[in-house]
C-alpha cells in the first residue's frame, strides 16, 4: 500500500466535498473488500480514502410507494442476506448470502461491488439482469442511471471521480414473476466463472443477462441456451480452453436459470 | 498518522498509526495479540479472522481506521482469563505451553466450547489456521445453533487448512454446537431460577 | 471414527499403556488460545524489517541493480544485491554437507533464472518503509527466451538456463540422470501377453503451509554468534549450510525454531531469505525480521516436481505384472536442492506394492525457468502412482479382468518375512492384501463395478510408502533424543526434529511415559535449538514416529536402566524385580511401593553418596537411531526405507455431465501404519494426506504463461481445496502389520494418505465417463471439454488430452522420444 489520507465524513454533502477537495486520486471506500486487495498489491494507489461506512442513510432498505426495492449502497452482503424480501426480491438476498464467505459478507457492500464492477462478481450481473437503477450524488447533484448504463463495455463504471453511489433500486415485486441467478465457480469461495440471470416478465417473456464472460455483464436478446452462448461468446472467439469452457457453461447455466424461473413462475 | 481507539478483548487500545495499518497489524503489533495470523494477506486463508462489534471479518482486509471506536475480539478473547498480550517475545516463550488442556480442567470453563472441542477432536495439527477457524465458527454457531455438517463446511468456505482435511474441524464444530446448545439451556434454566 | 479417550485417562491418571491411545495433545493449549509463537510473532528489541525485491521476468541477463535511491528512503538502514555479496558468501547447492553444485546464491548476480528470484533486499525500521524503498530500486535486464516446458528444455537447441555450472551427470538443461535396471526388460516385453503404454504428465503443487516461510536473524557482534529463528523443518540443514555459506564455524550459528505452521516438505532446506536476513543482521548488528509474502512463497518456494512419464506395464494374460518400463522427464525448475532425488525415491518406492521382476527406468532431470522443484508430501510417489496405477486399470480392461483382482494378484504378499523385492526393498511386514480388499469392500466395489449409477464410477489405487529414507545425497537416516530426568521427577525431551503439526510433544511423551512410568503431563518437549539439541536430520519422510520414536524409546530405556539401578541399590532389591510405573520404580506388581522418580532424581543430583558405587551421577540419556537402510545401488535398487506403510484407497466419484465437476461422493482409505502410537493423530495425518492428494488430483497447479509468469501465485487462483470441496472422510481403516525392524513396530503415517489419491480418482473418473485422464489436475473445464469431444467423435473411451484436437504431444508410443544421454555402456552401472 502507498500512503494515503483517510477521511470519515458523517454526511453525504461532506463526503462529496471531501472527494472534490482531494481530486481525482481520491477513492470512496465502503467495506473495502476489493479496494484493499488492490491497494495491498499496490495496483490501486489512491491518495485519499473517503469512507462512506459512517454516512447516515446509506445502509438500509425500504420499499418505495411504487413497490421498488430501494437499498442503500453501503448495505453489506450480510445485511442483505438477512433481509426479509418479498417475491423475486428474495433472490437478491439469496445471491448476497451465497457469495464470498461469511467474514467477507460482513464487510462487503452492494454499492462496493457495483463500483468495483468486477465482471465475475454477482451483484453487477444481477443488477443488469433485472434492470436495477442506481442513484449517485456529486457536486453536480443527484443523478439516476440504469445499471446497464453504469458499466462501460471495456470494464469499470462510467462514474466520475467525484461521484458517490448512494442507492440501488430494483423493480417492484410485480415486475417479474420470478428471477433466477445461476453461476458456476470452481470452489464455493471463488468468484463466478460464468453467471446467468433470468427474469420472467408478467407477460411470460424472458429477460436474460450473462456475467463473468465479457468485461461487463451483458443483456442478451436470445432466449434459448445455445443462442445465448452464441451471442455472448461465439464459437470463433472461444479459442482457449477457458473460453471454450465458458461457452459451454453459458448454455448450461442459461438452461438451469430458464428452467428454474419457469418452475417458480408456475408455482 | 491518525489517532484511533479500538477496544481489543475488552481493553481500550489507543495509538497513533499510519493510515495503512490493517486491523490485523493493529491487533498484532499495537495491541500485542499475535494469535491472529497473517497467512496470505489477500483475504483468502482466513487465519486472520476476528470479530468486530460481534461480526466476523478478515482483519487483513480491513483498515484499523475503519474500526475506530469498535470493539474487537480476537482468539485471545475467547478465553480472556488465561491470556495476557505479549509485547516482547523471548526464546522461552517460543517453547509454547506444552501442557495438556485437561491438566487444567479446574479452569477449563474459561475455554470456549469450540476450543475444548477442537482439542478433544484433534481438529488442529500445526495450529496456524486454528484461531481463524475458531473465530468464524464462533460467529457462525451463535447465529446457527443447530447446523448440519454441510452448513459448517459452508461457514468455513473461506478458511484454508492444509493439515487436517477438515474432517476433524467439522467434527469439533458439531460437538461445540451441541455443547453451546446445552450451555444455553442451562443458562436459561438458571435465569428462570 | 476413533473413540475419544475416557476422561480419567486424559487427566494424567495412568492407564496400562499410553501408546495406542488417543491422548489429546499437549500442543493444543498454546495453539488454541493464540499464545503459540510463530515466526512472524517474534519481536526482538531493536528489530528491523527486511523485504526482498524479486524478478518479474523468468529468464534475463541481469545488467545492473542500483539500490542507491532506496538507501535514501525514510527509515532505510541498508540495501543488498548480488554484486554486494559476490566473493563474500559462498554459493550452496546441497542439503547439508557436500556442496557439490553451487547453483544457489542469495541473489541473482548476472542472470535471472525464474520469476520471483531474489534480486535485491532492503532493511528498514518498518515493513512499509522497506516496501516503499523496494520501489526505488532500479533493475536493468535483457530478456532471454523462456523455457517453461521440460520437454522443450531438453531439445538440443534449447537456450541454456544454468550457464555457469558443469554437471557431473548431465549436459545442457539436463543436470542429472537416474536409471533403474532390474531383470531383463526386453525378455519381459517379448514374453508379455499384454503391454499397456501411456504417456502421463503430472502437475506441480505447492505445500502452501499457511505459516509463511520466514526468519529473524539476530547477530551478537560481541560474541560473534548468529542466532536464526526460522520456520523450518530441519534446524541442522539450515545451520550447516548457513554456516558454510557465511564461512563461519558451525558453533557460532544457532538455529532455533518457534512454532512452525506446517511444511509438507516445503520447508526442508535452507532458503536465500535466511542468508539475506543473516547478512543484514551481521552488517547492522541488529535483529532482522524477514517473512515472505504468499506470492513470494508460491514463486520462489519449492513446489512438487512435475513429470512427463512414458510408462509401460507388461503382464501375462492372467494379470501378473512382469515388467515396468518408463522414461521420465523430471522438471526441477531453475534450481533445486532436493529435486533430483524426488525421482529416485519416488520411482524406487513408487514401484511398490508390486514386486515387479523386470524394471527399466530412465529419467532426465531438467531445469526450466520455473519455481524450484522440491519435496512435497509423497516425494515423487504420487507422480509414479498416477502413471502406474492407471496402467494397471488399463491393463485390466484389456485383459477383461477386474482391477481389484489384478491388484490382488500382484501386491507383495510373501509367505515369509522379511521379503526382498527385485527393486531391493526389504518388506518386514505388510497387510497390503487385506487393505486392498477392505478399501474396495468399504465403497461397495463389486456392486458399483457391476451396476453403477449414471455419471458415477469407482476406482482403486494402492501404494506402499517409505517410513524413513536414506537419500542418495546423504548417507544417513538418523534421529536422536536426549532425555533428562529433572530433579523433581519431571522429564525433558531434547530433539532437533521439528514438530510442525506431527504432535511430537504428545507422542514422544506417550513413549517416554510407558517406559519410564512417568505421568504424561510430567513430560515436556524442549523446542529444537541447535545449541542444545542432539544432532538429527529433521522432520520429513514420514520418519518421526518410527525413527525419532525409536531414538526416544532407546533413550528412555537407557534412562530407565539408570533409575532402576539407583532404586535397586537404595531398596536393596534385585533390578530384575523392579518395574517403572505410577511415577515410581517399584517392586513388580506393587505399584504403590518403591521410590518416586523425584527421589531417585534427587539422589543423582543432590545426594550422590547414596548412589551405587561407581554410578555416574547423571540422569541424562541420549540415543541416536540410524536406520538399517541401504544406499541406492548404481542400478537404482536398494532398501532405502526402514519399513513400509500401506495405503489402499477406493474412490467413488460423480461427474456432472453439464459442468464437468468431479465430486468425490465416497472414499475409503485402508492403511497399515504398524503400531499406532496415537490413533486420533494418525487419523488426522491420513485425512490431511488425502487433502493434499485431492488437491493434486482436482485443482492445485502451477500454471505458467509462455513468458514464465506464474498465474496461480495467490490463493485466489491457486485451487487449494476448502472444506466445501472435501468429502466426508469417515471410512478410515487401520490394519496394522507391525514393523519388525522398528522396535515399537511403528510405520510412517505422514505421507501415505497422499500418494494413491490422484490415481484412485483418475480410475474412478474413467469408470464414470470413459475418459482416461493422462494429465493432472482433472479440472471441471478439462473434464467437460473431454466429455463433449468424446461425444462429438462417438468414441467409447477417450484420453484427455491425448485425443483432443489441439493436443500437440505424441499420441502413441511410436512417437515417444528416446531417453537422452549415453548408451548403456556409458552408464556408471
Amino acid at each position: 500500500m502507498k500512503p494515503f489520507t483517510f477521511l470519515a465524513p458523517r454526511g453525504l454533502d461532506e463526503a462529496v466535498a471531501m472527494l472534490g477537495e482531494h481530486g481525482p486520486d481520491a477513492r470512496v471506500i465502503a467495506g473495502g473488500q476489493s479496494l484493499l486487495l488492490a491497494m495491498k498489491e499496490r495496483l490501486a494507489r489512491p491518495s485519499a480514502l473517503v469512507s462512506v461506512a459512517g454516512v447516515a442513510g446509506l445502509r438500509d432498505w425500504t420499499y418505495s410507494e411504487s413497490g421498488q426495492l430501494d437499498i442503500g449502497a453501503a448495505t453489506t452482503y450480510a445485511e442483505l442476506a438477512e433481509a426479509a424480501l418479498r417475491g423475486w426480491h428474495a433472490e437478491i438476498a439469496a445471491v448476497a448470502g451465497n457469495l464470498a464467505d461469511r467474514p467477507v459478507r460482513t464487510m462487503g457492500t452492494l454499492g462496493g461491488a457495483l463500483c468495483q464492477a468486477d465482471p465475475r462478481f454477482d451483484m453487477p450481473a444481477l443488477a443488469v439482469g433485472v434492470g436495477a437503477e442506481v442513484d449517485t450524488v456529486s457536486a453536480d447533484g443527484v443523478r439516476t442511471r440504469s445499471a446497464d448504463e453504469l458499466f462501460r463495455p471495456e470494464g469499470g463504471t462510467v462514474l466520475g471521480p467525484g461521484e458517490i453511489l448512494t442507492r440501488v433500486r430494483y423493480p417492484a415485486a410485480d415486475a417479474y414473476r420470478a428471477v433466477a441467478f445461476e453461476k458456476f465457480r470452481y470452489r464455493q469461495f471463488d468468484a463466478a466463472l460464468v453467471s446467468v440471470v433470468c427474469a420472467v416478465r408478467p407477460d411470460g417473456s424472458l429477460r436474460l443477462a450473462v456475467g463473468a464472460v465479457r468485461p461487463r455483464p451483458v443483456l442478451v436478446s436470445a432466449t434459448d441456451p445455445a443462442g445465448i452462448a452464441d451471442e455472448v461468446l461465439p464459437a470463433a472467439e472461444a479459442t482457449t480452453r477457458l473460453r471454450a469452457y465458458q461457452r459451454e457453461l453459458i448454455a448450461v447455466l442459461a438452461r438451469r436459470a430458464i428452467d428454474r424461473v419457469n418452475d417458480d413462475a408456475r408455482s | 498518522m491518525q489517532e484511533i481507539t479500538l477496544t481489543v478483548n475488552g481493553r481500550a487500545v489507543t495509538a497513533t498509526v499510519d493510515e495503512r495499518t490493517l486491523l490485523l497489524e493493529y491487533v498484532r503489533d499495537v495491541a500485542g495479540y499475535t494469535g491472529t495470523h497473517n497467512g496470505c494477506l489477500e483475504a483468502r486463508c482466513g487465519c486472520c479472522a476476528v470479530e468486530v462489534d460481534g461480526d466476523v471479518v478478515k482483519s487483513c482486509n480491513v483498515l484499523a481506521l475503519q474500526c475506530d471506536g469498535a470493539s474487537v475480539t480476537t482468539v485471545e478473547g475467547l478465553s480472556p482469563q488465561r491470556v495476557k498480550p505479549v509485547q516482547h517475545i523471548t526464546t522461552q516463550s517460543l517453547a509454547g505451553v506444552y501442557a495438556p488442556l485437561d491438566a487444567l480442567q479446574a479452569d477449563a470453563d474459561t475455554l470456549h466450547p469450540l476450543q475444548q472441542a477442537f482439542h478433544r477432536r484433534h481438529a488442529l495439527q500445526c495450529g496456524f489456521c486454528t484461531p481463524g477457524m475458531l473465530m468464524v465458527l464462533k460467529d457462525f454457531l451463535e447465529d446457527n445453533p443447530e447446523p448440519t455438517r454441510d452448513e459448517v463446511r459452508g461457514a468455513i468456505a473461506g478458511n484454508l487448512c492444509r493439515c487436517t482435511g477438515y474432517q476433524h474441524i467439522v467434527d469439533a464444530a458439531m460437538d461445540a454446537a451441541e455443547q453451546m446448545r446445552q450451555d444455553t439451556v442451562r443458562a436459561a434454566a438458571a435465569g428462570d431460577a | 471414527m476413533t473413540d475419544i479417550l475416557p476422561r480419567e485417562a486424559r487427566h494424567g491418571v495412568r492407564r496400562d499403556k499410553l501408546v495406542g491411545t488417543s491422548v489429546p495433545r499437549k500442543e493444543d493449549l498454546a495453539l488454541l488460545t493464540g499464545t503459540a509463537r510463530y515466526i512472524d510473532d517474534i519481536k526482538l528489541p531493536g528489530m528491523l524489517y527486511a523485504k526482498i525485491l524479486r524478478s518479474t521476468t523468468a529468464h534475463a541477463r541481469l545488467l545492473g541493480v542500483d539500490t542507491s535511491a532506496a538507501l535514501g528512503m525514510p527509515g532505510v538502514h541498508a540495501a543488498l544485491c548480488g554484486a554486494d555479496l559476490l566473493g563474500k558468501v559462498k554459493p550452496w547447492g546441497d542439503l547439508m554437507q557436500d556442496l557439490l553444485v553451487g547453483d544457489h546464491f542469495p541473489f541473482a548476480v548476472d542472470k535471472i533464472l525464474y520469476e520471483g528470484q531474489e534480486v535485491a533486499a532492503v532493511v528498514a525500521d518498518t515493513k512499509y518503509e522497506a516496501l516503499d524503498a523496494l520501489e526505488e530500486i532500479r533493475v536493468s535486464t535483457e530478456d532471454l527466451p523462456v523455457l517453461v516446458d521440460p520437454e522443450a528444455a531438453i531439445r538440443p537447441d534449447a537456450p541454456l538456463i544454468q550457464e555457469g555450472i558443469n554437471y557431473e551427470f548431465g549436459e545442457g538443461n539436463i543436470f542429472d540422470r537416474y536409471r533403474v535396471r532390474v531383470g531383463d526388460i526386453e525378455a519381459a516385453e517379448a514374453g508379455a501377453d499384454v503391454v499397456v503404454r501411456q504417456r502421463f504428465t503430472s502437475n506441480r503443487q505447492a505445500g502452501a503451509a499457511l505459516d509463511p516461510h520466514g526468519c529473524v536473524a539476530s547477530y551478537d557482534s560481541f560474541t560473534g554468534v548468529l542466532t536464526l529463528y526460522s520456520s523450518t523443518q530441519s534446524i541442522f540443514m539450515v545451520r550447516d549450510v548457513l554456516a558454510d555459506t557465511l564461512q563461519i564455524p558451525r558453533n557460532r550459528v544457532r538455529v532455533i525454531i518457534p512454532e512452525v505452521g506446517a511444511g509438507f516438505g516445503s520447508k526442508a532446506q535452507m532458503f536465500a531469505h535466511e542468508v539475506i536476513a543473516s547478512v543484514l543482521s551481521m552488517q547492522l548488528g541488529r535483529p532482522v525480521h524477514l517473512v515472505l509474502s504468499r506470492a513470494e512463497i508460491f514463486r520462489a518456494g519449492t513446489a512438487r516436481n512435475g513429470q512427463v512419464r512414458h510408462a509401460e506395464l507388461m503382464l501375462t494374460r492372467d494379470g501378473v505384472i512382469t515388467g515396468y518400463r518408463d522414461y521420465v522427464v523430471h522438471n526441477c525448475g531453475a534450481m533445486s536442492l532436493w529435486g533430483n532425488q524426488v525421482v529416485h525415491i519416488g520411482t524406487n518406492v513408487g514401484i511398490l506394492p508390486y514386486p515387479i521382476p523386470n524394471i527399466h527406468v530412465d529419467a532426465d532431470i531438467v531445469h526450466t525457468n520455473t519455481a524450484p522443484g522440491g519435496p512435497l508430501r509423497g516425494f515423487g510417489i504420487p507422480q509414479t502412482l498416477w502413471a502406474k496405477e492407471q496402467l494397471v486399470d488399463m491393463a485390466a480392461e484389456q485383459l477383461g479382468l477386474d482391477p481389484l483382482v489384478v491388484r490382488a494378484r500382484n501386491v507383495v504378499n510373501p509367505e515369509t518375512f522379511p521379503y526382498r523385492t527385485p527393486m531391493g526393498q526389504v518388506i518386514d511386514s505388510t497387510s497390503v492384501y487385506d487393505c486392498l480388499h477392505k478399501a474396495a469392500e468399504a465403497i461397495e466395489w463389486e456392486r458399483l463395478r457391476a451396476d453403477r449409477p449414471a455419471h458415477e464410477g469407482v476406482g482403486l489405487a494402492v501404494s506402499m510408502k517409505y517410513t524413513s529414507c536414506r537419500h542418495p545425497s546423504f548417507d544417513t537416516d538418523l534421529s536422536a533424543v536426549r532425555l533428562r530426568l529433572e530433579t523433581d521427577g519431571t522429564v525433558t525431551i531434547f530433539s532437533s526434529d521439528v514438530s510442525h503439526g506431527q504432535s511430537h510433544a504428545t507422542f514422544l511423551a506417550q513413549i517416554v511415559g510407558d517406559i519410564l512410568g512417568v505421568g504424561f503431563d510430567k513430560v515436556n518437549l524442549a523446542q529444537p535449538d541447535s545449541v542444545t539439541s542432539p544432532f538429527g536430520l529433521g522432520t520429513f519422510a514420514s520418519r518421526a514416529a518410527a525413527v525419532l520414536g525409536t531414538a526416544c524409546r532407546q533413550a528412555a530405556e537407557r534412562l530407565r536402566e539408570k533409575v532402576v539401578t539407583i532404586a535397586a541399590h537404595v531398596l536393596e532389591a534385585n533390578p530384575e524385580d523392579l518395574e517403572a510405573s505410577n511415577d515410581r520404580i517399584h517392586i513388580k506388581g506393587l505399584p504403590d511401593t518403591g521410590l518416586y522418580l523425584e527421589n531417585l532424581a534427587a539422589y543423582a543430583a543432590y545426594r550422590t553418596h547414596q548412589l551405587p558405587p561407581g554410578f555416574e551421577p547423571t540422569l541424562e540419556a541420549v540415543a541416536t537411531y540410524d536406520t538399517p537402510t541401504e544406499r541406492e545401488a548404481p542400478d537404482g535398487t536398494g532398501n532405502l526405507s526402514v519399513t513400509y506403510s500401506t495405503a489402499a484407497h477406493a474412490a467413488h466419484v460423480r461427474v456432472d455431465p453439464d459442468t464437468g465437476r468431479v465430486t468425490v461422493v465416497d472414499y475409503a482409505m485402508a492403511h497399515d501404519t504398524g503400531v499406532v502410537i496415537n490413533p486420533l493423530v494418525v487419523e488426522g495425518q491420513h485425512q490431511g494426506g488425502f487433502l493434499m492428494g485431492i488437491g493434486m488430483a482436482l485443482g492445485e497447479d502451477y500454471v505458467y504463461d509462455d513468458e514464465g509468469h506464474l498465474l496461480t501465485a495467490s490463493f485466489k487462483d491457486y485451487q487449494a481445496p476448502y472444506a466445501t470441496e472435501l468429502p466426508e472422510l469417515t471410512k478410515l481403516y487401520e490394519i496394522p502389520a507391525p514393523s519388525v525392524t522398528i522396535p515399537g513396530g511403528h510405520k510412517g503415517a505422514g505421507e501415505s494418505g497422499t500418494g494413491p489419491v490422484p490415481a484412485a480418482i483418475g480410475n474412478a473418473v474413467y469408470h464414470a465417463t470413459g475418459v482416461r485422464f493422462t494429465e493432472l489436475p482433472i479440472t471441471p473445464d478439462r473434464m467437460l471439454l473431454a466429455l463433449r469431444e468424446k461425444e462429438r467423435r462417438g468414441m467409447g473411451s477417450f484420453r484427455y488430452p491425448d485425443d483432443m484436437p489441439e493436443f500437440s504431444g505424441p499420441r502413441t508410443a511410436e512417437e515417444w522420444p528416446e531417453p537422452t544421454g549415453a548408451d548403456e555402456g556409458d552408464l556408471l552401472l
